[in-house]
């Protein structure tokens, strides 16, 4: 382990600075693949020789070359797409991933499978985009075992494919590597989780989200080095009062919603999105074939937070609400994110029965909108959840 | 002023009359004891039409909820109740979820809804659907986007028949048949009866029949002149498309062709005048500003983008293979793509031709490709007949179709 006091800055740093580890990679003459969501196996990419490089989108940015480029193509029921998904097509398009050598989209959200076509489709009509070449990386999304072994051969067509692009073999024993740093990144990512949980919790929410996403922005490696490093100090972390809160909705990738609702009397102290807490999900029963292992874990690892049937979806959020003691929650849902809009009323009415109060934020914006407004929102919920809480244990008393 | 007075097929009514009776005799049998299916449209229908399993579409309920009995905001606000963000894919669910105001006397509750991974919402809401009914969901893979991820060819709708391979992932074939062949062992015992291949093939054979007289009918309607057939009344003859290979809807589409053969030898027209023809590059029915247009203009609106969408569900059985030509017809229909609708819009004699866009006056693919071919291109925010709507449609008539 080392000793490094610097730990949760470097990796602040690095989430806030998103492209600074993949710019050093490239100067030293690398090459970097970029993916959406958080289920491709980055693993793959790692042992490939490649740079794993998350995208995602900047809340201060437009979508004006969403609008110009892809928008324009079709008519308006095809392109409909949550914002956060509008932030990063954006950022594909006009540039600030230049630096990809690569992409690869998972077969996840209709909005992100269509940016294979829509990228395509842009680049075919409109000059001067950017050209990294794309890869499709399907996905069956039904839990059958057909769907487990095309899901698994959909992973050995982009070992091959990574394998095609790096001009050279990607080996087991390299390859088995790279899991383990995996693996290690997760367990490490749920010490940080257990932090939050903790009580009274010993992190905030909107520190949580830098650290887990900086995890996607760095070399594995180094990201577990800094890791060890927070942890072996983070006992001393001041504790942390408040209403102890849980996160639904739609995926943020930005630290301005939590920022927000924290600033209200409250500590995030788990959430249910791709940016947050499920990157440290564990789907694997450990090294055996290598692709069979991330075939498994690929097929189990939900498309976006789409796992059939919905109730497990609707119980996996509850689970995690409870696992971290959530006095209340918060579900943030974006406007026009599809997948949300259906399962946060179960989840509103699971945690409901389970004695977790929970406010429904429907139609947000992706940058957190007018922040004002959304802590008056936030601060009349919290107001009211400790009588909540005390009428719930009169009952139970009762 | 001009008339805007339009006729309407008796065949046609015939459909109307037909699809009514369908779902009360539908109604019925299941109250007796019979099975009931819903499922996703373009999906599984010919597949419960050779079990002799009634099938109701979800879009086509849809349909009938927003357009016939124009019902649809009420059932958004029983979503809106529900804490759902209101979708027109969930109205036929917040029909399950408030019976009362349902059209036609509600649905039956159903054996079996088989959805989709079309997009996230169509699967999720075929899913509350079924816990809100009580009975089963089973989805199948296919998601509306990822088809495109084959490009297609350039002229993609000559392809359907008997050249579909080239628009399709083969991988993605082998799925759907391995996914369709589950769904039936298991529709077999739920069934508890047994699925005949003969029938199967019996039905997409009636099917491919049908599409023919379809295809017949449409090609005697865009050559003649005047127009013998509305829109309106092309959008109610689609409803037998949702019940594609039986029989009776072979029977129906019969009778519309021979009742256009008629109306063409009798040199009938639908509209009063039609002194400009429109194709509507759109999936709505008859556009709300459609009897202004006519009114205040003189110009008709002959067609859109579902006037010519039935014959695509047609294919070549291979191998005598039925199930694998169905699996391939359900991984790729049609693409909402401007170099088709041009294509459509030249079938049908159009003179100009109005799109939906969210910023009608930026520039698009569909302005480029239709004002580049020398078709003049309207692009409206909505199809309805506001204030605004008339004012873009009069300056685009007298600015561009002023002369005709």
């Amino acid at each position: 382990m080392t000793d490094d006091p610097d730990a949760l800055q470097t990796l602040k740093l690095h989430y806030r600075d998103r492209r600074r580890a993949a710019l050093a990679w490239k100067a030293q003459g690398g090459k970097v693949v970029g993916y959406l969501c958080d289920n491709v196996p980055d693993e793959l990419i790692a042992a490939a020789g490649f740079f794993p490089l998350r995208v995602s989108g900047d809340p201060d940015g437009s979508t004006e070359a969403v609008t110009e480029y892809v928008d324009s193509l079709y008519p308006p029921d095809v392109t409909t797409r949550a914002p956060f998904v509008a932030a990063m097509l954006q950022q594909l398009l006009d540039g600030t991933f230049g630096l990809l050598d690569y992409l690869i989209v998972p077969h996840n959200r209709n909005s992100i499978q269509a940016i294979f076509r829509e990228l395509r489709d842009a680049r075919r009509f409109h000059g001067g985009l950017p050209q990294f070449e794309t890869y499709y990386l399907d996905k069956a999304w039904s839990s059958s075992f057909v769907s487990e072994a095309y899901n698994r051969d959909a992973i050995i067509r982009l070992r091959q494919q990574l394998e095609s692009w790096a001009g050279k073999p990607i080996e087991d024993a390299t390859l088995l590597e790279w899991i383990a740093i995996g693996d290690r990144n997760r367990e490490l990512l749920r010490g940080v989780a257990d932090l939050r949980a903790a009580n009274p919790p010993r992190l905030s929410g909107a520190d949580a989200l830098e650290i887990i996403g900086s995890s996607m922005f760095m070399d594995k490696r180094e990201h577990n080095r800094l890791l060890e490093a927070f942890l072996a100090t983070a006992g001393e972390l001041p504790a942390r009062d408040g209403v102890r809160l849980f996160l639904g909705g739609s995926p943020l990738d930005h630290t301005r919603v939590y920022q927000a609702i924290e600033a209200c009397g409250a500590t995030i102290v788990a959430e249910d999105h791709c940016w947050g807490n499920r990157v440290a999900d564990a789907y694997g029963e450990g090294p055996a074939d290598p692709i069979l292992e991330l075939g498994r874990r690929f097929h189990r690892k939900p498309a976006c937070s789409i796992t059939l049937p919905l109730k497990a979806t609707v119980q996996g959020c509850a689970r995690r609400a409870a696992a971290a003691s959530a006095d209340a929650a918060i579900f943030y849902v974006m406007e026009d994110d599809w997948s949300q809009n259906w399962e946060t009323p179960g989840e509103v009415k699971a945690l409901g029965a389970a004695g977790v109060p929970a406010l429904h934020l429907a139609r947000q914006a992706y940058d957190g909108g007018d922040i004002e407004v959304l802590k008056a929102a936030v601060s009349r919920f919290l107001q009211s959840v400790p009588s909540q809480r005390a009428a719930i244990a009169a009952r139970e008393d009762a | 002023m001009f008339s805007a007075a339009q006729t309407r097929l008796r065949s046609v009514d015939a459909v109307r009359t037909h699809q009514r009776a369908w779902l009360e005799a539908t109604r019925n049998r299941v109250m007796a004891g019979d099975h009931f299916a819903i499922c996703n449209g373009d999906d599984f229908e010919e597949v419960f039409t050779a079990f002799d399993i009634p099938c109701l579409v979800i879009n086509y309920w849809n349909s009938i909820i927003t357009f016939s009995e124009r019902k649809g905001d009420h059932f958004e606000g029983v979503l809106a109740d529900a804490g759902y963000v209101p979708h027109r894919f969930a109205l036929g669910m917040a029909t399950t979820l408030e019976p009362k105001q349902a059209p036609w006397g509600g649905l039956p509750k159903p054996t079996v809804i088989v959805g989709t991974t079309r997009d996230e919402a169509q699967l999720r809401v075929t899913e509350l659907w079924a816990e809100a009914f009580g009975c089963e969901c089973y989805p199948l893979d296919f998601s509306w986007v990822s088809q495109f991820t084959t490009p297609l060819p350039e002229d993609w709708w000559e392809f359907h028949r008997a050249r579909s391979d080239a628009m399709l992932d083969p991988l993605r074939v082998e799925l759907r048949l391995e996914q369709m062949k589950g769904l039936i062992a298991h529709l077999e015992a739920k069934l508890d009866r047994p699925f005949s291949l003969a029938r199967f093939r019996d039905v997409m054979e009636t099917l491919n029949a049908q599409m023919d007289v379809w295809e017949e009918a449409r090609d005697l309607v865009c050559n003649a002149r005047p127009l013998p057939v509305s829109l309106r009344d092309q959008m109610a003859l689609y409803q037998v498309t949702w019940q594609r290979g039986e029989r009776g809807n072979l029977e129906l589409v019969k009778a519309y062709r021979d009742e256009v053969k008629r109306l063409v030898a009798e040199g009938q027209g639908c509209y009063a005048q039609e002194r400009f023809r429109v194709y509507m590059a759109t999936s709505g029915n008859d556009p709300l500003f459609h009897n202004y247009l006519r009114e205040r203009h003189g110009g008709a609106v002959v067609s859109n983008r579902y006037s010519s969408i039935a014959p695509m569900y047609a294919r070549v059985i291979e191998d005598d293979d039925p199930l694998r030509a169905l699996a391939k017809r359900h991984l790729f229909l049609f693409d909402k793509e401007p170099v088709w609708e041009l294509a459509e819009a030249r079938r049908w004699g159009a003179d100009a031709a109005i799109g939906l866009e969210s910023d009608p006056g930026a520039p698009s693919r569909y302005r480029e490709i239709f004002e580049g071919a020398g078709m003049p291109y309207l692009a409206l925010k909505r199809d309805d007949d506001s204030e605004e709507t008339r004012a873009r449609i009069d300056e685009f008539v007298e600015n561009r179709l002023g002369s005709r």
